[in-house]
């Protein structure tokens, strides 16, 4: 058992840590021609330079361009956030669209208290963690971002380290899927949305104490699932 | 006895994940530069840390261009034909919108009251009651014939959103300094939107008082 342990253990240290990855800017070719083509999605360029609450203000004052902005700004995240319950394009994409499509119902009781991003993740978290369990993922998580990396991988790696890395994330994830339901939001705002404990706690209506709590046990949580799988 | 000690010091779950952190307090980062166990609790938590992290385009993939394109113009017209929220944000604050609603049909009333008593004050010759009177007993009329009142039936065609039966129900009752209170209570920026709902609603009343002056040929 040590020695499994001990052999868990190096993989682990193998992994690329995320500060070699650091920062949620996009930097690839790939990222600069999204960037560019979102430029071009017919936002009004006047409200580029207004800050969320006060568009949230103008939608309810019914200016309803404005909460096209918020979309255009906080999608990609939403969608992110989607993905990583769901597994798959299809079933985040449309968790992504009611995200939005609840958040514009709920907009009048928006009191302000937290950024809008932070209330768009509460509404994508409890969300998620209703809808995740019932979708029908019909195609592998691996599968599919494998075909996705045919148009993003420009570093040149070999073609069989990709697969390893993304065999590993596949076992990450389908790890991460089988955590309780509070864990698994924890860890997934903390490790990959990269959110303070406060915040974190504001999402999921918790104290920062409980949130440190759950991120503990289903880091504990992951590695027993993780050394059961590499068995 | 030390070793004894040293174990009911370790670190519970949330220090550790404050040291994987570097948020742990100072008075407890010497126990965990002393204590081997804690440090190893803290280094596999760190390992199993940077084994779940992704390397960058690792755990989602970037979708299309076209793709936003599509799930923005999806979202838009999904969202198009529902209806707005309340497009008041006095209406989101319980509180404060009864108090805005109440200041505007208290506010509103004064003035109606007041620039009718100054036209009878200028009709009548001689009726020059010194003003502080005049207020006073004008507001005392106000407290207690409200329902009969008609000048209160113009103060509810201002306040037309308000049900007033909902205003009494919430406790709400109109009297000297109500206004003032609810006014104080206030941010610049709602006194603002106030003055603004003031001043449209005595436009409008203006209106239907000259309409019915002329009606009645006053």
């Amino acid at each position: 058992m040590a020695a499994r342990v001990l052999a868990f253990e190096s993989a682990l240290a193998s992994r690329p840590s995320l500060a070699q990855n650091a920062g949620r800017e996009p930097r690839s070719e790939w990222h600069l021609k999204v960037a560019r083509a979102e430029m071009a999605d017919g936002v009004d360029p006047a409200w580029t330079a207004v800050d969320d609450h006060a568009l949230v203000r103008e939608c309810l004052a019914g200016r309803r361009g404005a909460f096209d902005v918020l979309v255009e700004r906080h999608r990609r995240h939403v969608y992110q956030l989607c993905y990583r319950f769901a597994g798959n394009h299809e079933d985040a994409s449309d968790l992504a669209q009611e995200v939005f499509i609840r958040a514009y119902r709920a907009l009048g009781g928006f009191k302000g208290q937290s950024a809008v991003g932070t209330w768009l993740y509460r509404i994508a978290v409890n969300l998620c963690l209703n809808r995740v369990p019932s979708l029908k993922t019909s195609k592998p998580p691996a599968f599919e971002r494998l075909e996705a990396r045919e148009h993003m991988d420009d570093r040149g790696e070999a073609a069989d380290a990709a697969l390893l890395r993304a065999e590993r994330a596949a076992e990450v994830r389908a790890a991460i899927a089988c955590l309780p339901k509070k864990q698994r939001a924890t860890l997934v705002l903390r490790v990959y949305h990269e959110l303070p404990h406060e915040e974190i706690a504001g999402i999921l209506g918790s104290s920062v104490g409980a949130v440190k709590a759950n991120f503990f046990h289903a880091m504990a949580n992951l590695k027993k699932l993780l050394m059961e799988r590499s068995r | 006895m030390m070793t004894h000690l040293n174990h009911l010091n370790h670190l519970n779950n949330v220090e550790l994940v404050d040291s994987l952190d570097g948020a742990l307090p100072a008075s407890r980062a010497g126990h965990l530069d002393a204590c081997d166990a804690c440090r190893e609790r803290v280094d596999s938590l760190r390992l199993t840390m940077s084994a779940v992290r992704p390397a960058e385009g690792d755990d989602v993939p970037e979708p299309s261009p076209l793709f936003w394109q599509h799930f923005s113009r999806r979202v838009h017209e999904a969202v198009r034909d529902e209806p707005l929220a309340p497009s008041s944000r006095w209406f989101r604050a319980p509180r404060l919108g009864w108090a805005a609603a109440t200041a505007v049909v208290v506010l509103a009333a004064a003035v109606v009251l007041w620039n009718q008593d100054r036209r009878i004050r200028d009709a009548v010759p001689g009726g020059s009651a010194p003003i502080g009177e005049q207020a006073s007993s004008t507001t005392e009329d106000l407290s207690w014939n409200i329902d009969d009142d008609e000048d209160w039936a113009l103060v509810r065609v201002v306040a037309d959103d308000l049900r007033w039966e909902d205003a009494q129900d919430a406790g709400l009752h109109a009297r000297p300094g109500s206004a003032e209170r609810v006014a104080l209570e206030m941010s610049p920026a709602e006194r603002q939107e106030l003055a603004l709902l003031i001043k449209d609603d005595l436009i409008r009343m203006d209106d239907l008082l000259k309409a019915e002056m002329k009606r009645t040929g006053a």
